[in-house]
């Protein structure tokens, strides 16, 4: 049961580490980037796992898979999408969106902000 | 029951206060917490409050009390006639259960997008991300969120979401919002305990990224490319996004052991007194206590 949920949670973190490569990734690339201390060959299993469900696709490497994440089917998604979105943006419905709006002076504080830390430091 | 009616307004307000009153140093996940359950017996104490005096004024009416054998203390005498004050307490109960409803119908219509994917990347323009609780529960990016951000900030994005869930953040949210529907002097914690969840999931993500500047870029450049995708985006209410970046640009908060101790025997101590305050309404306890 605990197991089984471990691995669950493993598997969704396989699953964002692939969206947040951002490009086919071989098992060794995700344990690299995962660097959690995992065994090769669970970090296999899982990608297995994950392209037996349909949630990755993947392409020969050489010897190996590369893995990428898979994408909604589009056709399903539009419908429900705009259903979840309009239900999204109602701060109401307790969704945790990554970030909420901003008002004018705090988009202009984090440009400013952003701008400043990737600017290098001179003087 | 007087007594009774007395500890339970009493714990509604005092926890209502105490609530508010949660100072921001508090590390996030153990505000949420607090924050919640001061809510969560605040309102039980009003609802209960609200119960005690209508059941009051109703006892006065055909001897109601008798047959129920509630404490003599109840009702010192069948006046015979109905007590405004009971009329006013069952409205406020009609009003309660009403807003509850709405609150509850709210949070239905929110499904997992294109069945049990654990993560769902939706092609769009709107750059957007967020969770939906459930089980397993379910993170939704659109593909102009990920494009937005680099690859350790993705991560952040990920990490960020996922302890959302893990922690079941939404029940935090919802309790609160419930029971700010029930009493509305809590309105303001909802978008307190929604900044906490934020703050504390934002922690969970410098601990998988190891670094809060990372996190602190992350959602800053997440915020600005959602301000600028059109429509206009910027929104009048602050959402807390600086707060939760300037308090990743700060030191990680420190445990402040004597406050966190405080507010959570506070709450000990409003749930004793709510629980005190259904005792001494049944007799059969109460006579223990020698209360009746």
């Amino acid at each position: 049961m605990t197991e089984r949920r471990e691995m669950g949670a493993l598997e969704h973190e396989v699953l964002s580490e692939l969206w947040a490569l951002g490009e086919p990734a071989t098992p060794a690339v995700v344990l690299d980037a995962l660097g959690s201390g995992l065994a090769y060959t669970t970090v296999m299993t899982i990608l297995t796992r994950l392209w037996e469900k349909g949630l990755a696709t993947r392409t020969r490497a050489g010897r190996a898979y590369a893995y990428a994440p898979a994408f909604t089917e589009a056709e399903l998604t539009a419908r429900r999408m705009r259903a979840t979105l309009a239900t999204a943006s109602d701060q109401k419905a307790a969704l945790s969106r990554f970030v909420g709006s901003l008002s004018a002076r705090e988009a202009r504080t984090l440009r400013a902000l952003l701008e400043g830390s990737e600017r290098p430091r001179t003087g | 029951m007087r007594n009774a009616t007395a500890v339970a307004l009493a714990v509604a307000l005092g926890a209502a206060a105490a609530s508010l009153l949660v100072p921001r140093r508090v590390r996030p996940q153990v505000a949420a917490r607090l924050m919640t359950m001061f809510a969560v017996f605040s309102a039980l104490a009003a609802i209960w409050t609200l119960l005690l005096v209508a059941a009051a004024s109703l006892a006065q009416l055909h001897g109601i009390a008798e047959r129920l054998s509630w404490c003599n203390d109840v009702v010192s005498r069948h006046s015979g006639s109905f007590a405004p004050t009971g009329g006013l307490a069952m409205l406020g109960l009609l009003a309660i259960a009403g807003s509850a409803w709405r609150v509850r119908r709210q949070h239905r219509g929110l499904r997992a997008i294109d069945g049990d994917r654990e993560i769902a990347v939706i092609g769009s323009e709107v750059p957007t991300a967020f969770a939906l609780p459930g089980r397993p529960g379910q993170i939704v990016v659109s593909t102009a969120m990920l494009e937005a951000l680099n690859t350790d900030e993705r991560r952040v994005l990920f990490a960020h979401e996922r302890a959302h869930l893990r922690c079941h953040h939404h029940r935090y949210v919802r309790l609160t919002q419930l029971a700010a529907a029930t009493f509305p002097v809590l309105d303001p914690l909802n978008a307190r305990v929604l900044l906490a969840t934020e703050r504390w999931a934002d922690e969970e993500a410098v601990r998988h990224v190891g670094s809060r500047d990372v996190v602190a870029r992350a959602i800053a450049r997440a915020a600005i490319a959602q301000a600028d995708a059109p429509p206009a985006n910027l929104g009048i209410a602050s959402t807390g996004v600086l707060e939760r970046v300037e308090s990743l640009l700060q030191d990680e908060p420190r445990r402040v052991r004597l406050t966190e101790l405080g507010f959570a025997s506070g709450a000990l101590a409003a749930g004793t007194a709510l629980a005190l305050s259904v005792v001494l309404v049944e007799p059969s306890i109460a006579a223990i206590f020698h209360l009746c």
